[in-house]
C-alpha cells in the first residue's frame, strides 16, 4: 500500500484533535471552580445577611421568630385574585395549593372515636386590600344545620374563632346557619362557659355552602380588627339529636388566650433590610424556625440583556464569527449543557421551603445545596446559613442563585473551545495540507527530474535550474544538480574523449603505417622473416585503426544518422538477402533459421542502417551461442507494428546488467575474443532503433536456455 | 619529366615518411611544415601538385587558407587534401575551395596515394591534349564519362566529382543493373575506408546528380549491401 506524503502529513494534522480535549478539561476545571466559588460566595453572603439581620436588636423579636408553634400558628398568604365570597373556591387559587389540612393530629376535643370522614378540612388565611379572607372546605359525613328558632348556635356543625385585638384583648367568635347562604359571626362572652352569643357580628361576613362532601365557608374580617394572634377551631356535630360536638379540631382552643397562634405574614422591614443586600440574579430568603418562608427578596431571573449592537458595527471578524458560530450551533448542543434562560423565579410564599438542608441550618450548620425547580428546569444553587439570636437559632437565611451563569460560562468555554479548535484544525491542516502539497510537489519535481535526468538514448541531460531554497530538499536539488553536471561532463568526456582519442591518433597510425611500408619498399627482396615481422605489425596497425574507426562510427553515430535518406524497403526480401549474402559467409559455421514471414514486409527507414543494426545483433548473437545451435531470426506485422526478434541459445543475461547493456561501453563478454569489443555493439543498435522511431529489448528465454533481443517498429503505413 | 609536388604537412615523421615514399615513385618532393613556408616557395615558383594537410601547426584551417591561395595562382593545378579531419563539414569545404581529391589520413594512405596522384598526373595531361576521338568514353543513358579526362557529363552538363567519387561512379557505370558490394566500390576506388565512408560518398555523388537533376535516382541502394547502377 503506497501512502503518499500529503495522506501522511493530513493524518498526522488530525491530531489537532486533541486540542478540543485540552479544552473540555479545561472548561471542567473552571466549571468546579467557579461552582466552588459561587459556593463560597453563597454561603458568605447567607452568613452576611444573617449576621445583618441578628444585629438588628429586636428586629426579629418584632418580627416574631421567637417561640413559634408549627401547629398553632397561621400564615397570612398575599391573595393575588380579588375574593368573592360566594362559597366557591377557584378566586383562592393558586394560593389555595398551599392551604394546609386538618385532620385528626389537630384535634383540641374529641368524643368518642375519631373517623377521618367525620371531619377534616383544608383551611388558608390570606389577606388582600383591608381585610383578611379565611377558607374552610370540610369534609363532614354529616352537616347538621342549626334549627332557626334556636339561639345555641353552637349545638349545630360551626366554626369558633379566636381573634386576640390589637389592644391584646381576647374576642371569640362563632360561626354557625341555620342554612347554606350568607353567615356572620357571632360575637361570644368572654366567659367560655357561656355559649350564647352577646351580639351578631356583621364586620365578620362570609357564606356557607353545601357541598357534595361536606360545606365551605368563606370568610371576610376587616384587618383593623386582628391583632397578632389568631386561632380557629371546626366544631363537628353529628347527632341532631343531641346535638353534642362530636369532634374539635383546629389550630388552637379560641377559648384561652394563651394558646392562640401567631398571625404571621412576609416582613415588609426584613425585605427592606434584605433590598438593600441584594446581589444580582439571587434570591434571599428567610426561613423561621417552622421552615416558612417570611421575607424574600430579589428574583433568580437575569435583567433583559441589552439591546445587541447594531449589526453595521459588527466587523468582518465578527461576522465571520458569528456566522461559524451559526454553522457550528449543532455541533456546539453535542458538548454543551443546555438550560433554560427564561424562567419563572417562583413566588416566594409563606410556605414550607423544602429544600433539603433547611432543617440543619436551623439547627445550626451551614450548608450548600442544589435543587431544579421543576423537571428540566434551571438549577438553583442554595446557600443556607442558621439565623441565631442570642445563641439559638431562630431562623435560617437562604441565599439562591440560579446555576446558569455557570453554565453559560462553561458552555462559552466549550464553545470558544471549539471553535478554536474548528478554526485552528482548518487552519492547522489547510497550511499542512498546503505544506505537504508544496514538498510532495517539489520531490515529485525533483524525482520527476531526477528520472529524466538520462534520456532514453541514454543521454545525460542537465537542463535542471538547481533550487534556491535553502532546505533540505533545496540541498538534495543542487546535490543531484551537481552530481548530474558531473556525471554529464564524464559522460560528455568520454564521448568526446573517443573522437579525439581516435583523430590524436590517426597521424601517428599514420606515420607507423608510412614507416613500415617505407621499411618494406627499401629492403629488396627481404627475408621471409622480416617480411612477416612488417607484415604482422601492419596488421596490428589496421587492427588499431579499425578500433579506433568503430569507436568514432559509434560515437558520431547520432549525427551520421540524421543525414541518412530513409526509403520505404521491402525487410522481407532485405533479410533474406544479407542473410544470403552477409551473415551466413561471416560466419559459416553457424546456422540461421530465418522464420519468413511470407509476405511483403516494408519499412521506412535506411536499408543500410537497418543492415548495420542486425549485424550487430547477429553478430552478438554469435559471440554468445552455445555450438551447435541456431540463431532464429523472427519477423512479422500486426497492424500497427513490426516485430523482429534475434533469437539465440545460451547463457542468459544477468537481471542487474540488463538494463544497461544498450548503454555505451558496457559489455557483457568475460571471454576473449580475436576480434576487438568496446561494448559499442548494442549501443549502436539502440540508437539506430530509436532513430527509426522503434524499441529495442532484450529478454531472457523464458526456459532459460537463451537470449532474445525484440525489436519494434512502426510499419511503413503509419509513419 | 619529373613532376614536383609540394608536400604540406606539420608532422615530421610523416612528412618524412610521404616525401621519401613519393620520391621513391619518382617524384620530386617539396616539403613544408607550415603555410607560410609553403606560401612562399609556391609564389617563387609553382609546384605540378600539392598535397596538403588541413591542420597546420597553430592553424586550424591553414589548409584551407593555403588551397584559395594556391588557386588563385593557379586554376587548374591539382590539389589534394590529405588530412585527420574526416568530417563532412571539412571534406565539403575542401572541395568547394577547387580540391580535386578529399583523402584521410590512415595506414593504408600510401597503398593508394601513388596511385592516385599518378592517375590525376594522367588526367592533366589528357585535359592539356586536344579531344581525341578514340578516348574511351563510358555511356550509360543519360549519362557519359570520358575515362582520360575522367570527366562525367549527365544530360550534357558536366558533374564535377573527386577522385573517388569519380571511380565509385565509373565502377557503377561500367556495369549497370549489377550490384557493386561496398568491397568492391572499394577496390575500384583506390580507397580503404569503412561502409560508412563509401555510403557517405555515394550520398555526395547522388546529392551532385540532383543538384543537376532533381529527378535523378540511377543509383540504387541494395538493401544495405550494395549499390546498382539503374537506368
Amino acid at each position: 500500500m503506497r501512502f503518499s506524503l500529503r495522506l501522511k502529513l493530513t493524518l498526522v494534522s488530525l491530531l489537532l484533535l486533541i486540542i478540543p480535549l485540552i479544552g473540555f478539561r479545561f472548561s471542567e476545571i473552571i466549571t468546579r471552580d467557579l461552582v466552588e466559588s459561587r459556593k463560597e460566595t453563597l454561603l458568605f453572603s447567607a452568613r452576611a445577611v444573617a449576621s445583618a439581620l441578628a444585629g438588628r436588636t429586636g428586629l426579629l423579636d418584632q418580627e416574631l421568630f421567637h417561640s413559634l408553634n408549627q401547629s398553632r400558628d397561621l400564615y397570612l398568604f398575599q391573595l393575588t385574585n380579588q375574593i368573592r365570597l360566594n362559597g366557591k373556591s377557584d378566586d383562592w387559587l393558586p394560593q389555595l395549593l398551599e392551604a394546609e389540612e386538618f385532620a385528626g393530629e389537630h384535634l383540641l376535643r374529641i368524643a368518642g372515636p375519631y373517623t377521618r370522614q367525620s371531619l377534616h378540612f383544608k383551611h388558608m388565611l390570606g389577606v388582600r386590600g383591608e381585610y383578611i379572607y379565611a377558607i374552610f372546605m370540610v369534609t363532614d359525613d354529616k352537616v347538621v344545620y342549626r334549627p332557626p328558632e334556636s339561639l345555641g348556635i353552637d349545638k349545630a356543625d360551626h366554626l369558633q374563632i379566636g381573634i386576640e385585638d390589637q389592644n391584646g384583648t381576647l374576642h371569640r367568635y362563632l360561626v354557625s346557619t341555620t342554612k347554606p347562604g350568607w353567615v356572620n359571626g357571632f360575637r361570644m362572652p368572654e366567659d367560655p362557659a357561656e355559649s350564647l352569643p352577646v351580639l351578631l357580628e356583621r364586620r365578620i361576613q362570609g357564606v356557607w355552602s353545601e357541598t357534595e362532601d361536606g360545606y365551605i365557608i368563606e370568610l371576610r374580617i376587616p384587618r383593623d380588627l386582628i391583632g397578632d394572634r389568631f386561632a380557629f377551631a371546626i366544631a363537628d356535630v353529628d347527632d341532631s339529636t343531641t346535638r353534642e360536638i362530636t369532634n374539635l379540631i383546629g389550630t388552637a382552643n379560641p377559648e384561652t388566650p394563651e394558646k392562640l397562634g401567631w398571625l404571621l405574614s412576609p416582613s415588609k422591614t426584613i425585605e427592606s433590610i434584605l433590598q438593600s443586600l441584594d446581589r444580582p440574579q439571587s434570591r434571599i430568603l428567610i426561613v423561621d424556625s417552622n421552615q416558612r418562608i417570611r421575607a424574600s427578596f430579589g428574583s433568580l431571573t437575569p435583567e433583559e440583556p441589552p439591546l445587541p449592537v447594531e449589526p453595521d458595527t459588527y466587523s468582518t471578524l465578527s461576522t465571520i464569527s458569528s456566522s461559524i458560530y451559526g454553522a457550528l450551533k449543532p455541533l456546539y448542543r453535542l458538548f454543551t449543557t443546555p438550560f433554560a434562560r427564561d424562567f419563572q423565579t417562583p413566588v416566594a410564599l409563606p410556605t414550607t421551603l423544602d429544600i433539603s438542608g433547611v432543617k440543619e441550618g436551623l439547627q445550626g450548620k451551614s450548608s450548600i445545596t442544589r435543587y431544579r425547580i421543576a423537571e428540566d428546569q434551571v438549577e438553583i444553587m442554595a446557600a443556607i446559613a442558621p439565623l441565631h439570636e442570642n445563641d439559638k437559632v431562630i431562623g435560617a437565611v437562604v441565599v439562591e442563585q440560579s446555576t446558569n451563569s455557570i453554565l453559560a460560562l462553561q458552555n462559552k468555554v466549550i464553545e470558544e473551545s471549539l471553535s478554536f479548535t474548528i478554526l485552528a484544525f482548518c487552519f492547522g491542516a489547510l497550511g499542512l495540507l498546503l505544506f505537504a502539497s508544496r514538498l510532495s510537489s517539489r520531490i515529485r519535481i525533483l524525482r520527476d527530474y531526477a528520472a529524466g535526468a538520462i534520456s532514453p538514448t541514454g543521454h545525460i541531460r542537465d537542463s535542471l535550474q538547481p533550487s534556491t531554497e535553502s532546505d533540505e530538499i533545496g540541498d538534495l536539488s543542487r546535490t543531484l544538480t551537481s552530481m548530474l553536471h558531473q556525471l554529464k561532463e564524464q559522460s560528455d568526456y568520454r564521448e568526446t574523449m573517443a573522437d579525439n582519442l581516435e583523430h590524436e591518433m590517426r597521424t601517428p597510425l599514420a606515420g607507423i603505417s608510412a614507416s613500415l611500408k617505407n621499411l618494406r619498399g627499401e629492403i629488396e627482396d627481404p627475408p621471409e622473416r622480416i617480411r612477416n615481422y612488417l607484415d604482422w605489425a601492419l596488421t596490428d596497425v589496421v587492427r588499431l585503426e579499425g578500433l579506433l574507426g568503430s569507436i568514432r562510427d559509434a560515437t558520431s553515430l547520432q549525427e551520421a544518422l540524421d543525414r541518412d535518406t530513409p526509403e520505404n524497403f521491402n525487410l522481407t526480401e532485405a533479410i533474406q538477402i544479407w542473410l544470403q549474402h552477409s551473415w551466413q559467409q561471416a560466419f559459416p559455421d553457424t546456422g540461421f533459421i530465418f522464420h519468413d514471414p511470407e509476405e511483403n514486409i516494408i519499412l521506412h527507414g535506411d536499408p543500410g542502417r537497418i543492415r548495420q543494426l542486425l549485424d550487430k545483433l547477429i553478430e552478438n548473437g554469435v559471440s554468445f551461442h552455445t555450438e551447435n545451435t541456431p540463431i532464429e531470426i523472427g519477423l512479422q506485422r500486426s497492424s500497427r507494428e513490426i516485430l523482429l526478434t534475434v533469437t539465440n541459445q545460451g547463457p542468459t543475461i544477468p537481471d542487474e546488467i540488463r538494463g544497461q547493456i544498450f548503454t555505451s561501453m558496457v559489455s557483457r563478454r568475460d571471454r576473449h575474443d580475436s576480434r576487438p569489443h568496446l561494448g559499442l555493439g548494442l549501443y549502436v543498435a539502440r540508437t539506430i532503433t530509436m532513430h527509426h522511431k522503434g524499441t529495442i529489448a532484450v529478454d531472457n528465454l523464458d526456459d532459460g536456455q537463451g537470449v532474445v533481443f525484440t525489436l519494434r517498429f512502426p510499419t511503413a503505413e503509419t509513419l | 619529366m619529373v613532376y614536383t609536388i609540394a608536400l604540406v604537412e606539420d608532422d615530421d615523421m610523416l612528412r618524412a615518411n610521404y616525401t621519401q615514399a613519393l620520391e621513391r615513385e619518382g617524384y620530386r618532393v617539396d616539403s613544408f611544415a607550415n603555410r607560410p613556408e609553403a606560401q612562399a616557395a609556391f609564389c617563387a615558383r609553382l609546384p605540378d601538385m600539392a598535397i596538403l594537410d588541413v591542420m597546420l601547426q597553430d592553424e586550424k584551417e591553414g589548409g584551407f587558407e593555403l588551397c584559395r591561395q594556391l588557386r588563385q595562382l593557379s586554376p587548374t593545378i591539382p590539389i589534394i587534401f590529405l588530412t585527420a579531419r574526416d568530417s563532412d563539414l571539412d571534406r565539403v569545404s575542401g572541395l568547394r575551395l577547387g580540391a580535386w581529391d578529399y583523402l584521410t589520413k590512415n595506414t593504408t594512405t600510401l597503398d593508394f596515394l601513388p596511385v592516385r596522384i599518378s592517375s590525376l598526373f594522367k588526367m592533366v595531361e589528357s585535359l592539356q591534349k586536344t579531344p581525341d576521338v578514340q578516348d574511351s568514353v563510358v555511356q550509360s543513358g543519360d549519362l557519359r564519362i570520358i575515362e582520360e579526362r575522367k570527366q562525367v557529363f549527365w544530360k550534357e552538363r558536366q558533374l564535377n566529382l573527386t577522385l573517388t567519387e569519380y571511380w565509385l561512379l565509373l565502377a557503377l557505370a561500367r556495369r549497370p543493373g549489377h550490384v557493386k558490394s561496398h568491397d568492391q566500390l572499394m577496390e575500384s576506388a583506390n580507397v580503404v575506408v569503412t561502409n560508412n565512408a563509401i555510403t557517405a560518398h555515394i550520398r555526395r555523388i547522388r546529392d551532385k546528380f540532383q543538384e543537376l537533376d532533381p529527378e535523378f535516382d540511377a543509383i540504387r541502394t541494395e538493401y544495405g549491401m550494395g549499390y546498382r547502377w539503374q537506368i
